[in-house]
């Protein structure tokens, strides 16, 4: 059984659907990329999840358990990291993470031990400072030290590591590494590249449903492209090979710039071997010779488009 | 009710961090002050302006005139400065989201409103008896009887 799981969400702001039945699973101990465009509907997603929002028709259940709007008893399973963590200033972390720890109802020296690992862990440990001069490197850390206070199953981020400057969001892409031990991570983003760093699943939010959901080696296999990349010597050589009888079928197509031609094939079973056929015909020794490895990049822009 | 009390405990320390709570009570302090001592020095306030030819005759201040000033300024002039110290205190937090980190950590929306108004009336009641206080304590050294 998943940790989340979401059936047939919808949810819709005056005229405007935003989720048109949404299912979507995420199971124990993943990390979950969670990637849109801008107003997709992610953040309408993660606050559906903790009862910030009502949603109009479907079922959300975490670990279990139904999650309702308004005081949800699902939260004390969740984590949640908002894409700008707003403390009180006047505080300090060790402060601010007390306070926490006593709304969530641990004890005195739990919420000891535990603070101090969490600050530890994102590295603020001999932070007197209050929140108030701190940089939104260092309150997004301390928002996942409050985040993971309660030892969540599910530990829900919006969008962590938006700017944040390069290592600020590799420190934070590195701490939620350290967690997956610990817990289940469903981030949004829109960081595709940071997807493929820490992810092994990923779901893909386009118009109101999940367009595409995953491992990331499964999706990558899923959409393989058959498509090659020949680079050659000279544009004589690239041409004699575009211009190859063998290449003019239906299922094949061609491209050329300069020097290099991509093949793309439609037909499953040809394969490269069909080409080096035709290379080894032509007595043409290419530069290169290359699979093309569908990106993610390109993946999100064929499913967005 | 775990969460009412630690939400409370914030809430004392965030008077006390932003000086709201110093304010409140300097504030009522010298209210305080002040009543027996205005109601005492109001003839010769009034006497100073007055121009030759006119002559107003005010009866000698009492006590009660103390007592006077302490209900007019602490009710009115004290509720005032505690409206625009407080006024800001849930529409803030609710505008930065401040509240949402707590919030999903399972505290409930009755208790913060209970633990601000608990907190308000809390801060309220010492400024009052502050006042009283200090009110009581002039008027008995100014009006001896």
């Amino acid at each position: 059984m998943g940790v989340l799981e979401i059936r047939q969400l919808y949810k819709s702001f005056g005229h405007h659907e935003v989720l048109k039945g949404l299912d979507m699973d995420v199971p124990e101990h993943s990390i979950f990329g969670f990637v849109g465009q801008n107003g997709a509907g992610k953040t309408t997603t993660m606050k559906i999840i903790l009862g910030l929002l009502k949603p109009d028709s479907g079922s959300v259940t975490v670990c279990g358990e139904k999650v309702t709007y308004g005081e949800s008893k699902a939260n004390r399973h969740i984590g949640f990291l908002p894409d700008v963590p707003e403390f009180y200033g006047y505080m300090n972390p060790m402060e601010y993470l007390k306070l926490c720890g006593e709304i969530a109802g641990l004890s005195k020296t739990q919420i000891k031990s535990k603070s101090e690992e969490l600050l530890e862990l994102v590295g603020l440990k001999d932070q007197k400072k209050r929140i108030g001069g701190f940089s939104r490197g260092m309150k997004q850390r301390l928002g996942i030290a409050q985040a993971l206070l309660n030892e969540p199953k599910l530990l829900i981020c919006d969008e962590p590591t938006s700017a944040l400057d390069p290592i600020g969001r590799k420190e934070i892409l590195d701490i939620l590494l350290a967690a997956k031990g610990k817990t289940t991570i469903v981030f949004s983003t829109h960081i595709l590249s940071d997807v493929e760093r820490i992810c092994d699943r990923i779901a893909v939010l386009h118009d109101g449903k999940l367009a595409l959901c995953g491992t990331l080696s499964e999706i990558k296999e899923r959409h393989r492209l058959h498509g090659f990349v020949l680079e050659f010597e000279s544009e004589k050589a690239a041409s004699c090979f575009e211009n190859a009888e063998e290449l003019k079928q239906p299922s094949i197509s061609l491209s050329r710039d300069g020097s290099t031609v991509k093949v793309f094939m439609k037909d499953g079973d040809m394969d490269g071997h069909f080409l080096l056929g035709v290379l080894s015909q032509k007595r043409i020794v290419p530069l290169k010779f290359a699979v093309m490895e569908p990106t993610l990049e390109s993946l999100f822009m064929e499913v967005v488009r | 009710m775990k969460g009412y009390l630690a939400f409370l405990k914030k809430e004392f320390f965030e008077y006390t961090k932003t000086y709201k709570l110093f304010i409140m009570l300097m504030v009522f302090a010298v209210f305080g002050i002040t009543n027996p001592l205005i109601a005492k020095l109001m003839p010769e306030i009034v006497n100073s302006f007055v121009t030759d030819g006119i002559v107003i005759t005010l009866p000698e201040p009492s006590a009660y005139d103390a007592w006077a000033q302490f209900f007019k300024n602490a009710t009115q002039m004290g509720f005032i400065v505690m409206v625009i110290l407080f006024s800001g205190v849930l529409s803030s937090e609710l505008s930065k989201g401040t509240l949402i980190n707590l919030l999903t950590k399972g505290l409930s929306r009755t208790a913060v409103i209970l633990s601000k108004y608990t907190c308000m009336v809390l801060v309220w009641t010492m400024s009052i008896v502050l006042c009283f206080g200090l009110t009581y304590g002039y008027t008995a050294y100014l009006f001896p009887q």
